[in-house]
């Protein structure tokens, strides 16, 4: 029992931190903020970390992160809402929630759907954290060993794996992540201390910020991507408390999916590149093949809200162990939170669970708080986010840009800021136009310079031998399943006429 | 045979562009160091040839092979990529010359001509609400260091 003693001291030193007034505050605004950008149709929880990245620069460590997770629980969760009312998923990972949830609105049961799927995100999510809190520790007391080999091998199997899963050309995918790379070489370098690629422009000795690269190439892009497009109206329905309850076969229906939905969450979430809704089709199609009436799914069945749900919101417990172990992220939210912790002076990697254990438990148990924080603010406060839904998108655009351009004036009160937000804009349409994904170019982005940094150490200590590569078991066995990797993408890239929209 | 397409071929050639061009100033302008002791110039040279070479391929492959990408692009609307980069420059421009009141009411207007249909009377309205909120939010209680309004003189 010795593990779960260890796990309740941990726990409730993370709730310790996690529950002071100033970190419970910024989870709340992190998750109220978080609802209000992922409600709205086109505006997913990239752009909604994206909107809010600034503003952490300016607040405590601890803080910063619980209120960025809480954004992402928050905008995830509020995606899922308008693909029940509205039949549009706020993002790719809700997109599933549109099979039964919309069906469910025009019947009339839209109410009972998202209480559903309140529920099943809580359970879900609960298990994905328990699930973070006991592997984390274990994961990175492992990683404590690796060299700099051992995590530029991993961290280039992080980015292949990045690049290689979109739904684009896998060859374009790589090509733009080393774009991506080549980016974050602009500004000092950090071994020899050397300007590289300013071009004798002092602003970008720090860098591009991430901030401002993040909002042009989302928030930008998507602004000019979904300028003219029309939208849906919310059909009329009655969100009492009483019009939310389930029936007692609604619950009966949903206790398996739930359990079920979590599990295959949780394991697909660990890994890499898995995000964007792969595993949540998954859990869905599991529920429709093993039902005795599969012809309910797609027809308002509350067996595919309950399933996916859950499965999404355990994934990203299960999507933090790398991220927060490792410092590899799953997806590029993941990334945009290590890119956040960087700004903060964090190094990520598993030094950060033993040099920092206040955070790292912090972190977990704001994930849990916010949680509960969602149902609090989403059961009575459903009135509230239909209206949001509401908001003609005429009105809601110079918003829009007037956030991004404040947002990216704020990391360094300079205009210089601006101006890299406008040809970061520009460059993420082009790419639009063009069929570059921009996940790619963040991720590399972000991992670049750790990516360069250990590449370069291990090569000084491998004596410039790159076969040492493949003779340390480590090393050898992360570059074989990135060769794996590789090969399996394009040899199935080469079998289908063209890759699929949704995974 | 169908016509291999541009998209491709823009996109490979974007990419040749990009990586001669860090290659070729990585190597003049930084020393490469040897394998053991990189120098600043060593990966970016590296990683420049490969995206040019990563180019050449995504540029060469559509002739090879009748295969095309399925997946449209959204269709090019020039009207809001001008009209919101526009906007974004105006407020670069003039933020801290005339102030972030004046400004909001600026890019407002200019973002709101993204959209077709422009209702004079109704973006003057969101103007004016707009700059209000924002002068509330950013000025008031996140206390940026910006003037509202900068008087001419």
């Amino acid at each position: 029992m010795d593990i779960f003693t260890t796990l309740y001291g941990n726990l409730a030193l993370g709730f310790g931190e996690a529950l002071t007034l100033s970190n419970m505050w910024y989870c709340l605004l992190g998750v109220f903020l978080g609802c209000m950008v992922g409600v709205l149709p086109g505006l997913g929880s990239l752009i909604a970390i994206s909107l809010l990245l600034p503003i952490t620069f300016h607040i405590p460590t601890s803080g910063a992160l619980m209120m960025l997770a809480g954004v992402y629980f928050g905008s995830d969760y509020g995606g899922g809402t308008s693909s029940i009312l509205l039949g549009v998923p706020g993002h790719a990972a809700a997109a599933v929630d549109v099979l039964d949830g919309y069906p469910m609105t025009q019947q009339g049961r839209g109410g009972i759907a998202l209480f559903m799927k309140c529920v099943a995100s809580f359970f879900g999510a609960t298990v994905g954290i328990l699930l973070l809190a006991l592997l984390a520790p274990a994961l990175a007391s492992v990683a404590l060993k690796f060299g700099p080999g051992e995590y530029a091998a991993l961290l280039l199997l992080g980015l292949i794996a990045s690049a290689t899963v979109g739904q684009g050309s896998p060859l374009k995918g790589i090509a733009v992540m080393l774009v991506g790379i080549l980016i974050g070489t602009i500004g000092l370098d950090i071994s020899s201390g050397l300007p590289r690629f300013t071009f004798g422009i002092s602003e970008l000795e720090d860098g591009v910020n991430l901030a401002v690269l993040a909002l042009g190439l989302f928030a930008i892009t998507e602004l000019v991507k979904s300028c003219g497009q029309g939208r849906k109206k919310v059909a009329e329905q009655k969100f009492g408390l009483r019009d939310q309850l389930p029936t007692r076969e609604d619950w009966r229906r949903s206790v398996g999916p739930m359990l079920r939905g979590s599990g295959l969450g949780a394991t697909f979430g660990a890994l890499p590149g898995t995000s964007g809704g792969l595993a949540t089709f998954l859990a869905y199609s599991i529920e429709k093949r093993i039902s005795r009436n599969p012809e309910r799914f797609g027809k308002g069945a509350i067996e595919g809200i309950a399933a996916p749900e859950a499965c999404n919101n355990a994934g990203i417990g299960g999507a933090f162990i790398p991220t927060l172990t490792l410092g590899i992220p799953g997806d590029p939210i993941m990334a945009l939170l290590l890119g956040a912790m960087m700004m903060q002076g964090i190094v990520p990697g598993p030094q950060v669970v033993t040099e920092y254990p206040d955070l790292f438990w912090g972190l977990i148990a704001s994930f849990w708080i916010g949680n509960v924080l969602l149902v609090i603010l989403n059961i009575p406060l459903i009135g509230l986010w239909v209206r949001i839904l509401a908001i003609p998108y005429s009105l809601l655009f110079p918003a829009i840009v007037m956030f991004t351009c404040i947002g990216a004036y704020s990391v360094h009160n300079n205009v210089f800021d601006v101006l890299v937000l406008s040809i970061c804009g520009l460059i993420g349409y082009l790419m639009l136009q063009l069929r570059f994904e921009a996940i790619p170019l963040l991720l590399g982005f972000i991992l670049g310079p750790s990516l360069e940094e250990n590449f370069t150490r291990s090569m000084t200590i491998y004596r410039g031998d790159f076969t040492t590569y493949f003779e340390r078991p480590i090393t050898a066995s992360i570059l074989l399943v990135t060769l794996a990797l590789v090969v399996w993408t394009f040899w199935m890239a080469s079998r289908k006429p063209s890759r699929p929209q949704e995974a | 045979m169908k016509s291999p397409d541009m998209r491709d071929i823009a996109s490979g050639v974007t990419l040749i562009a990009i990586g001669l061009f860090a290659a070729i100033y990585a190597y003049a302008n930084y020393r490469m160091g040897t394998v053991t002791r990189m120098g600043p110039g060593f990966v970016p040279f590296w990683l420049g040839c490969i995206v040019a070479g990563l180019g050449t391929l995504i540029a060469v492959l559509p002739f090879l092979s009748a295969r095309r990408d399925t997946i449209e692009p959204p269709p090019f609307h020039p009207r809001p990529l001008i009209a919101i980069l526009v906007a974004v420059l105006l407020f670069a421009g003039l933020v801290t010359r005339i102030g972030l009141v004046p400004t909001t009411l600026i890019v407002t207007f200019v973002s709101a001509l993204a959209e077709r249909g422009f209702d004079l009377k109704r973006t003057a309205m969101l103007a004016v609400t707009l700059a209000a909120l924002i002068w509330v939010i950013f000025l008031l209680l996140l206390d940026m260091r910006l003037p509202a309004i900068v008087l001419p003189g």
